[in-house]
């Protein structure tokens, strides 16, 4: 298979004042195209988070998750976080043909990142990140992180 | 959370209440007087409870996200309130009079909302482990193809 595939494979250079491209030519659109399409999207997006009056660029599948705070919204990553000028709900909207859903009113959270979850003692549901972080999730959006699991 | 799906979670909750407290009344009065009558207006009672009961719920449903802690104090914020309503009405429509038997009230009800409590947490933990499996699957595809 992956014989077949490099041998598919043709880069075409073109100038620099050209949008680069990416086209995938197959006869059906299955798991793996949709799989190799997910992983194009999430290695490539990039956004832009301010610390300390610097700018860092941050993809997103280094990214945890987002959270608003007093009217700021900030990327948590692994041991760092970042002020990032969108608002949540656009984050949401440009994230969520990816991997991130909503996790409750003040948080988007990337499901990549998710270790475990577990029910909280409140009736709310906890999400234990890889960097052992735990975040809420409203039992509201439970649903939404089912159905982006497929389940 | 929409009005609709609260509306929905109440009802259960109210159905959960009543028939927790219909079992446990009629296997203590079996126990303890089995030759009182479980006449129309005890059960219109216990009706009355449970739905009163489950009005107090609305403390748990939170417009805005709050924290763990917030939600913990309210839920024994919810559990007081609903000992305090329910050991009133039973005042009130003369069900229980003197420290013992309300003492004896106030443990039934503490004893339904654990049962409530419980059987909403492995409903909660059946859920979280299927979503931990898919997780755990995610993760392995990823590790492939990486």
């Amino acid at each position: 298979m992956l014989e077949i595939i490099d041998f598919c494979l043709k880069n075409v250079l073109i100038l620099r004042e050209q949008e680069e491209e990416i086209i995938i030519r197959c006869h059906e659109e299955d798991e793996e195209i949709r799989g190799m399409v997910h992983r194009l999207q999430t290695d490539t997006l990039v956004l832009l988070g301010y610390q300390n009056e610097r700018v860092h660029r941050i993809r997103l599948r280094d990214i945890y998750y987002f959270e608003a705070v007093d009217g700021k919204v900030f990327i948590y990553c692994r041991s760092s976080v970042y002020e990032v000028k969108q608002k949540l709900y656009e984050l949401e909207t440009l994230c969520s043909r990816l991997s991130c859903f909503r996790a409750s009113k003040s948080t988007v959270l990337n499901i990549a990142k998710i270790s475990m979850v577990r029910p909280a003692f409140s009736g709310r549901f906890e999400a234990v990140l890889d960097n052992g972080e735990r975040v809420v999730i409203s039992r509201q959006y439970v649903p939404v992180l089912k159905n982006m699991l497929g389940l | 959370m929409k009005p609709l799906h609260i509306v929905k979670e109440l009802l259960r909750d109210f159905l959960i209440i009543l028939a927790s407290v219909i079992i446990i009344i009629t296997v203590l009065r079996s126990i303890f007087d089995p030759d009182e009558a479980f006449d129309l207006i005890t059960i219109y009672i216990i009706m009355g409870f449970s739905l009163v009961g489950t009005l107090t719920g609305i403390i748990l449903y939170t417009p805005d996200g709050v924290s763990e802690r917030n939600m913990r104090t309210r839920v024994i914020l919810h559990f007081a309130a609903l000992e305090v309503i329910l050991i009133a009405l039973a005042f009130v429509t003369g069900t229980v009079r003197g420290f013992l038997p309300t003492a004896l009230f106030a443990v039934q009800i503490a004893a339904v909302y654990g049962i409530v409590r419980l059987l909403s947490w492995q409903e909660d933990k059946k859920e979280a482990e299927q979503i931990n499996e898919k997780l755990r699957q995610l993760k392995m595809d990823d590790r492939q193809d990486g």
